[in-house]
This record gives structure tokens, sequence and C-alpha cells, in this order.
């Protein structure tokens, strides 16, 4: 499990990822993993529909917001993934890798982490607040399932970080 | 968890915590966030206080509403800040959706 150390909390905050090279390895599959999705939307509708939800009820505003902002949030979002993958792009020391990073770089990774939730939960079909007692036995599934506990886990640990 | 009590570096400017700026020339727009069984309760709260400024009591308020009321009403504004915010939450991946504010 990675661990996030908090080097410096001042006007300029940085801190510093350890990950061991297999996490790392399960990090860098996503981005590419999603982006694939975001290129191919036909591939799995409901996680477009979630991670592009509706704004608007009415059906004319929601075409109007569409199409007024509708590819920004999508270019937004493969940035985000490219971004993102670039910071895990750095040598191993040995076992290890370490990510000295700052504030925009934590803040990046927290939504893009969450991304990468919503991904796995809706492709898991997961639709209550119970589903951490209910781990799928379909092996595909439960691998999901670890990896999206695993994610939460650092996405707290993110959180942590970030509130000092 | 997080620690409650402790700040949140801010990502985001905000102009105004409460978000109840209305301009003479729109009526006002309602920004509502939806429950979500997969956004951590955490982190609804960190969106809260990253994109709108709010205190972590405030952001924790509306992150329970949400929950367990299943929306919150988050911001009254016009509609060019609120079509702003509405983009900023899905991008962050939270539900929100935007209504005319009605009369």
């Amino acid at each position: 499990m990675a661990s996030l150390h908090i080097i410096d909390r001042g006007d300029d905050p940085h801190f510093r990822i350890i990950l061991d090279v297999g996490e790392r390895a399960v990090l860098q599959g996503l981005p590419e993993r999603l982006e694939t999705l975001l290129l191919h939307p036909d591939r799995s509708p409901k996680v477009i529909d979630r991670l592009f939800p509706p704004a608007h009820h009415d059906p004319d505003r929601e075409r109007e917001h569409r199409e007024l902002i509708g590819s920004t949030l999508f270019e937004e979002r493969r940035e985000s993934l490219k971004a993102f993958a670039a910071t895990l792009a750095i040598p191993p020391d040995g076992p290890l890798v370490t990510l000295d990073v700052d504030l925009a770089t934590i803040n990046l990774w927290l939504h893009v982490v969450n991304d990468f939730r919503l991904l796995l939960a809706t492709e898991l079909g997961i639709e209550d607040n119970d589903y951490h007692e209910r781990p799928p036995e379909d092996p595909d599934a439960y691998e999901s399932f670890v990896l999206l506990e695993h994610l939460s886990s650092l996405q707290y640990m993110l959180l942590e970080a970030v509130s000092g | 968890m997080p620690d409650p009590d402790a700040p949140i570096p801010l990502t985001t400017p905000v102009l105004d915590p409460e978000v109840v700026t209305r301009s003479a020339l729109d009526q006002g727009w309602n920004v509502i966030v939806w429950d979500d069984p997969v956004n951590l309760k955490a982190y609804v709260v960190w969106v809260f206080q990253s994109l709108f400024g709010f205190a972590h009591e405030k952001a924790t308020r509306l992150m329970l509403e949400v929950h367990n009321e299943g929306r919150s009403l988050v911001a009254t504004t016009d509609r060019e800040q609120a079509e702003y915010y509405v983009t900023r939450l899905h991008i962050f991946g939270l539900q929100a959706t935007m209504e005319k504010v009605e009369g």
C-alpha cells in the first residue's frame, strides 16, 4: 500500500508518495483503461453516463449545456488522465517508486482516483452504500472490487494529506 | 479519516462562502448535489470546501444532507456561475444539476 508523507506544510506544500512497483503498475494501467472508454463511449455507456451526468432535468436546456461545454468536459478529463500518468512515469528506486509532488498534483490525484473509483463501481453495478459488505463472488468482479477498495484507501490517504 | 477540524487548502478562488449572489438580470439558479453511493463522504466534504470555500462544518452539514436526504441545495447564483459550479462538480465526479429558481 502506498504511503504519503508531508514534506512541507508551508505556503507551497509538498508531499512524497511512495509506491511499490506493483502498485505503480496497477495505477499506470488505469488511465489507459478509462481513456479507452472515453474514446469509445459505446463500449460502456453506463460509465460515460456516470462520468458525464446531466446538468439539467429539462431536455432542451441539457442539450444546450452539452453543446456548450460537453467537449470541454471530455478534453479536461483526458488531459487529467495524461497528467496523472505523467506523475507516475519516473524510474523506480529498487522495489519502490518515490514521487515528490506539490498540492496541485495531490488535488489532481484526488479527482482522477475518484474517476477510477466511479469507473469500477459503475462496472460492478454498485447502487447502494452497503456495497462493502457484499463482495462479488465472480473472480473478475472480485478483482475490481478489491481494486476499488484499494483506491478508496488511497483517496482517504490523499484527503488526510490535504487536510493537514 | 481526515482531521475534521483541519483547514483544507483551497484549489479554486472562492468569492463568497455562502454563495448566494444573484445578479439583477438573473433571478437565480439553484445548484443541487445528489446522493451517490460511491463518492466517499470525506471526498464530498473536500469538494465542497475546495470549490465553494465552505468551512468544514458547513461542508460536512451539506454532505450529510446529500447523504441523508438524497440531495442538497449547495448554491443559488446566476446562470453563468451555476453552469461553472455544476461543470466543476461533474469534473470532481459528483452528480449535480441546476434548476431555475421558481417565482
